[in-house]
């Protein structure tokens, strides 16, 4: 079952000329975990917002779960990138993980809060205020908001910036435990993530291409380098054994 | 206590504490949106309302409600539509206003020394009816913040997210500059437009640093706010100063005084 249809999707934004996405077609099947790469202004974080129902398209369709993704609220659980979070704000790490969801003063909540903080180390700063949070924790206060309302797809902005490469581990070996029950959609223009899980991959540059392998094809290679000479796809070949022995390491460790 | 004997006193004393509510609501939401200018804005603008007034003979305080509720209305509307561009625009909604009550008051037959009570206030002339209506107005503006305090807390902590948790931001944020518009309207003929920047910014600042809560910080910078005014109220009382701009002078003190504390302590 597919969980979020894209049917020729393009997007341009109000007073400029040139397309930011176009035709764009993409399934995205139920427990999927796809990563979306790209370069910087190459249309991740407008596709992203538009699968979000922030956005509306130009053309074409966005269908989560059957429906208008403007209209599926708590279904979908959401981080945005670091930078766009506003750090000097007053608001306590409990307060922000209650925000996720829409009836926060329900019962059950203060359980599912005080559950989440244990499973995602957060016990010991419920109290503190944001502004006085490491990036790592940041991060992981968010995907406790993300997924306070048990969402059936999460979709993650940027999220290794900000945080040490421990951190990284940690986080997203708990993605990979969501995976078993949600799907994930993690946009960023850091190709190294393509190790830590990810199912699937698309590649995003104005246009997308998709493989339902994590590796990069050379059509990804050219899409996102676009150069189109022996020298490039040796260097794209060259990428690509890179990362395939980075993911044989990990498995290694992981083992 | 012998000054208690004059009604201006004590309206002045009432009114301080009715504008503190007002100051410390309306102040915390404009300072965690950042958007300062933009109350900035819908304050000057508020003039073209006091000019319109004067020329066609209206209530003043109605007159201007309703300006400044419009220009609320359309700064809302565009930084909704273009929020990239509501800066230079409500540069231009500042200028307009306040030229359009200029040139409305020079075509305004004779000379019109109200004016200047609308313009820069005066907290030693407000009358009883000013009072009521304040009253009316925190009252809004208090039952407005205790139903939308989630809303307005996830909106402007993360707009992206509260659409998405399908909270209907184009509606709360309407209301929230309509109301904005109608405390800087009241608060203008309790305080003058100087203060109103100053009291609307200074004590929430200072509030943001030492709170944990969007709660706590209105609580706090309304406790600020009377403290501020009462202190600058006496100190201008007692030098024979002028009420309003010893005010801001001494809170503008009282921020830097906190800002030197702060780093002291962070070192």
């Amino acid at each position: 079952m597919n969980v979020i249809e894209i049917k020729d999707l393009s997007y341009r934004y109000p007073d400029e000329v040139e397309y930011s996405l176009k035709n764009i077609n993409l399934n995205i099947k139920d427990k999927d975990y796809i990563l979306i790469v790209g370069p910087n202004g190459g249309g991740k974080t407008t596709l992203l917002k538009l699968i979000l129902g922030i956005l509306k398209p130009t053309s074409g369709t966005v269908t989560i779960l059957g429906g208008n993704p403007e209209n599926l609220y708590s279904k979908i659980g959401y981080i945005p990138q670091q930078i766009l979070v506003k750090k000097d704000f007053p608001i306590t790490v409990h307060k922000t993980i209650a925000l996720g969801r829409k009836n926060s003063k329900s019962k059950d909540i203060q359980d599912k809060i005080m559950m989440l903080a244990e499973e995602l180390d957060l016990k010991d700063i419920l109290n503190k205020k944001i502004s006085d949070l490491s990036g790592g924790q940041i991060q992981r206060v968010f995907l406790a908001r993300a997924i306070i309302s048990d969402p059936e797809i999460l979709i993650l902005d940027e999220p290794t910036s900000n945080i040490d490469p421990y951190g990284t581990f940690c986080f997203f070996s708990y993605l990979e435990k969501l995976n078993e029950k949600m799907t994930i959609l993690v946009v960023s223009h850091n190709l190294s993530i393509v190790t830590s899980g990810p199912k699937s991959i698309a590649c995003v540059n104005k246009t997308l291409i998709y493989n339902e392998k994590p590796f990069l094809t050379k059509e990804m290679l050219e899409l996102l380098f676009g150069i189109h000479d022996a020298h490039t796809c040796h260097f794209g070949q060259y990428l690509q054994e890179e990362m395939e022995h980075i993911k044989h390491h990990d498995d290694t460790f992981h083992t | 206590m012998e000054l208690f004997k004059y009604d201006f006193f004590t309206n002045g004393i009432l009114g301080i504490l009715l504008s503190s509510f007002l100051f410390g609501i309306i102040g915390s939401i404009i300072v965690i949106n950042k958007t300062v200018s933009m109350a900035g804005s819908i304050a000057h603008a508020a003039y073209g309302g006091v000019g319109l007034a004067f020329y066609l003979g209206l209530p003043v305080q109605i007159t201007t409600m309703i300006f400044s509720a419009i220009s609320g209305g359309i700064i809302a509307r565009i930084s909704e539509k273009a929020p990239h561009k509501i800066d230079s625009y409500t540069g231009i909604i500042w200028a307009f206003g306040m030229a359009l009550g200029i040139i409305l008051i020079d075509l305004t037959p004779g000379y019109n020394a109200d004016m200047m009570t609308y313009l820069f206030g005066n907290i030693l002339t407000i009358t009883t009816s000013d009072l009521i209506l304040t009253f009316i107005i925190s009252i809004i503006v208090i039952t407005f913040l205790a139903v939308y305090y989630n809303q307005i807390l996830i909106i402007s902590f993360d707009k992206d997210y509260a659409k998405i948790l399908g909270y209907n931001i184009k509606s709360i944020n309407f209301i929230t500059y309509i109301i904005i518009s109608l405390c800087i309207v009241i608060l203008i003929r309790l305080t003058g437009i100087v203060m109103i920047m100053a009291m609307l910014t200074i004590p929430q600042n200072i509030a943001l640093k030492h709170c944990k809560s969007f709660l706590s910080m209105i609580i706090f910078s309304t406790i600020l706010v009377l403290i501020l005014s009462y202190s600058g109220f006496y100190i201008a009382y007692k030098y024979d100063l002028t009420t309003g701009a010893t005010i801001i002078i001494f809170s503008v003190f009282v921020y830097l005084l906190d800002a030197a504390y702060l780093y002291v302590k962070r070192k």
